[in-house]
C-alpha cells in the first residue's frame, strides 16, 4: 500500500478511484468495511447476506465513485446509508422473513428496546452513549425499531401503538437530538 | 393501504419525513416525494445529510469485515474485462445489445448486477462520460481493425458488436441509472409513470417512459430469486411481449431500458437464468402505459 493512500482523506481516496487506482479502493474497504458490514449483518441477522452487500457497495463505488459527493457527508455515511437502504431492499422482500422480525421486534419492543447495548464504536461508544441518554425512551425507541429492525415508521406506529405522524416525529426529534447532543461533545460532524 | 399521495407535498410535510427517510423508513411514494424534493432544497438537503450521519454513527458496530471477502471484491473486479462488462451483452452472441432492442426474439441484460458481475467500467461517469466513451469505442475499432488486419475474418461480428457497445454506452453513460435520472424522467414533458401491480403482497414495482422510449425501472422491491432464475422485463403491444431484457435475480435501485413505439404495458415475470425469448409465465408485475408511447 503506498504511504500516500495511507495518509489521504476519504475524499481524495474517492478521487482515486476514479482515476482507476484499486489500492485507493483497498484502502477505503480497510477503513470502512468492518462498518458496512456489521451495519448489513445487524438488519438482516444473516452474515452471508451481509458479505454480499459489502461486495455491492465497495463493488458500486468502484464502479461509480461519482455518487458520492463530500459536500453531503462523511464517506463512511454515504456508504452506510447505500448499505442500510440495501439491506432493507432485502429485508422488506423477504415475506416470511419479515413476519419474523415483526414479531421479533415488536417482542423487542415490549421488552424496552435498549440502543444502547447496539452501540459499541470503541472510539465513539462512550458520546454515543451520552447522547443517546438525552432522548427520551419513545424517541430512542422509534429510531431503533425502524434503523434497526428495518420497519417503516408507519409499522413502527403499529408496534407501538402509537400514531403515525408522533412515530414520525419522535424520530425526527430524537435524530436531531442527538445530533446536537454529539455536536457538544465533538463527535458526529 | 394508505392512497398514494398526489406526488407534491408541502416543504413541511416533506421536512416532516426527513428523520424517517434518513432511516429508509418510509413508504415508496413517500421516498419519491423526498427525492423528488430534494434537488431544490438545500435546507432539506443539509438536514438529511445531518440525519445521516448520526445514523452513520448509531450503525457503526465497531466489527472487522471477514476475512478472505476483499480478496473476493478484488477478485470480481478483475473478472469480466471491461469490454464484457460495458454492454447490456451476454457472454455470447446470440444475446442481443441495444442495438436489437424490440425486435423479437432478442434477450438483453440490463442494469448493473451486483456481486461478482460489477458495471461495465465504461459506465463510469466519472472524468466525462463522453471521455470514457471516446476511448472505449476507439480501442474497440481498433480492435476491429486488428481482426481486419491479421485475420480479414470475424469482422461483421465484431462491428456488430462495436456498435452494440457503442450504443450501449450512449444509452447507459450520459444517464447511469440513479434515482437523480429518474426525477429528472419524472419532470419530464410527456413521460409516463407507471406503479405496475404486483402479485406477491410487498413486493412493489415502479416505472417512468420518456416520450422517445428511454424507460426506467425502480423501487423495484421484489422477492429475491433462486440463482437458477432471473427478472425478465417485456413491453406488451398487443398481444406481442418483446423482451426489454434480463434485471437479475435482485433488482438494482434503478434499471434501465428502451421501450419500443406503441407500447401498451411493461410486465415483469421470473424466468430461468439467462432468459427466454418467449415466456409463458404469468407476469409478477404489470402496469399499463396510458396513453401508449
Amino acid at each position: 500500500m503506498p504511504p500516500s493512500m495511507l495518509d489521504a482523506s476519504d475524499a481524495a481516496l474517492v478521487v482515486a478511484i476514479g482515476r482507476w487506482r484499486q489500492e485507493a479502493l483497498a484502502e477505503a474497504y480497510r477503513r470502512h468495511a468492518g462498518a458496512v458490514f456489521g451495519l448489513a449483518r445487524r438488519v438482516l441477522n444473516d452474515t452471508t447476506r451481509a458479505e454480499e452487500i459489502v461486495q455491492e457497495v465497495f463493488l458500486r463505488l468502484w464502479n461509480e465513485p461519482d455518487r458520492f459527493d463530500p459536500d453531503r457527508g462523511s464517506l463512511r455515511s454515504f456508504l452506510l446509508a447505500q448499505t442500510h437502504g440495501r439491506a432493507v431492499d432485502l429485508l422488506r422482500s423477504d415475506t416470511a422473513r419479515r413476519n419474523r422480525e415483526d414479531r421479533e421486534g415488536r417482542a423487542a419492543a415490549e421488552a424496552g428496546y435498549d440502543l444502547e447495548h447496539e452501540v459499541w464504536d470503541l472510539a465513539v461508544a462512550d458520546r454515543v452513549r451520552a447522547a443517546l441518554d438525552v432522548l427520551p425512551d419513545d424517541e430512542r425507541r422509534a429510531i431503533a425499531l425502524a434503523y434497526f429492525g428495518g420497519h417503516t415508521y408507519r409499522e413502527v406506529a403499529t408496534m407501538l401503538e402509537a400514531p403515525e405522524g408522533t412515530v414520525k416525529s419522535r424520530i425526527r426529534t430524537g435524530l436531531r437530538r442527538m445530533r446536537a447532543a454529539l455536536d457538544d461533545v465533538g463527535v458526529g460532524s | 393501504m394508505r392512497p398514494v399521495q398526489s406526488g407534491h407535498g408541502t416543504h413541511d410535510d416533506i421536512q416532516s419525513l426527513l428523520g424517517a427517510y434518513a432511516l429508509d423508513a418510509v413508504d415508496p411514494d413517500e421516498a419519491a416525494l423526498v427525492e423528488r424534493h430534494l434537488p431544490v432544497c438545500p435546507r432539506c438537503r443539509s438536514e438529511l445529510s445531518e440525519h445521516r450521519e448520526v445514523a452513520g454513527l448509531l450503525g457503526y458496530a465497531g466489527q472487522e469485515a471477514p476475512a478472505g471477502l476483499w480478496d473476493r471484491i478484488a477478485t470480481s473486479m478483475q473478472e469480466a474485462p471491461p469490454e464484457l462488462l460495458l454492454a447490456p451483452l451476454g457472454a455470447d452472441d446470440r444475446v442481443g445489445g441495444p442495438a436489437d432492442h424490440g425486435r423479437p426474439g432478442t434477450v438483453v441484460r440490463l442494469g448493473d448486477r451486483l456481486p461478482g458481475a460489477p458495471r461495465a467500467r465504461a459506465n463510469r461517469r466519472t472524468r466525462g462520460a463522453a471521455t470514457v466513451r471516446v476511448r472505449t469505442v476507439a480501442v474497440l475499432a481498433a480492435a476491429a481493425a486488428v481482426v481486419v488486419a491479421v485475420l480479414g475474418v470475424q469482422v461483421a461480428r465484431l462491428v456488430h458488436r462495436q456498435d452494440a457497445l457503442a450504443n450501449a454506452v450512449a444509452a447507459t453513460g450520459d444517464i447511469g441509472p440513479s434515482m437523480q435520472v429518474v426525477q429528472a424522467a419524472l419532470h419530464t414533458s410527456g413521460s409516463r409513470h407507471l406503479v405496475l401491480s404486483a402479485m406477491t403482497p410487498g413486493d412493489t414495482v415502479q416505472a417512468v417512459l420518456l416520450p422517445g422510449g428511454q424507460g426506467y425501472l425502480y423501487y423495484a422491491h421484489l422477492s429475491p430469486l433462486p440463482s437458477s432464475q432471473t427478472y425478465q422485463l417485456w413491453g406488451i403491444t398487443g398481444s406481442d411481449a418483446v423482451s426489454y431484457g434480463l434485471i437479475g435475480t435482485v433488482a438494482p435501485p434503478v434499471v434501465a431500458f428502451r421501450a419500443g413505439s406503441g407500447v401498451q404495458a411493461l410486465a415483469v415475470t421470473a424466468e430461468v437464468a439467462g432468459g427466454v425469448v418467449r415466456t409463458t409465465h404469468a407476469p409478477v408485475a404489470a402496469g399499463q402505459v396510458s396513453p401508449p408511447l
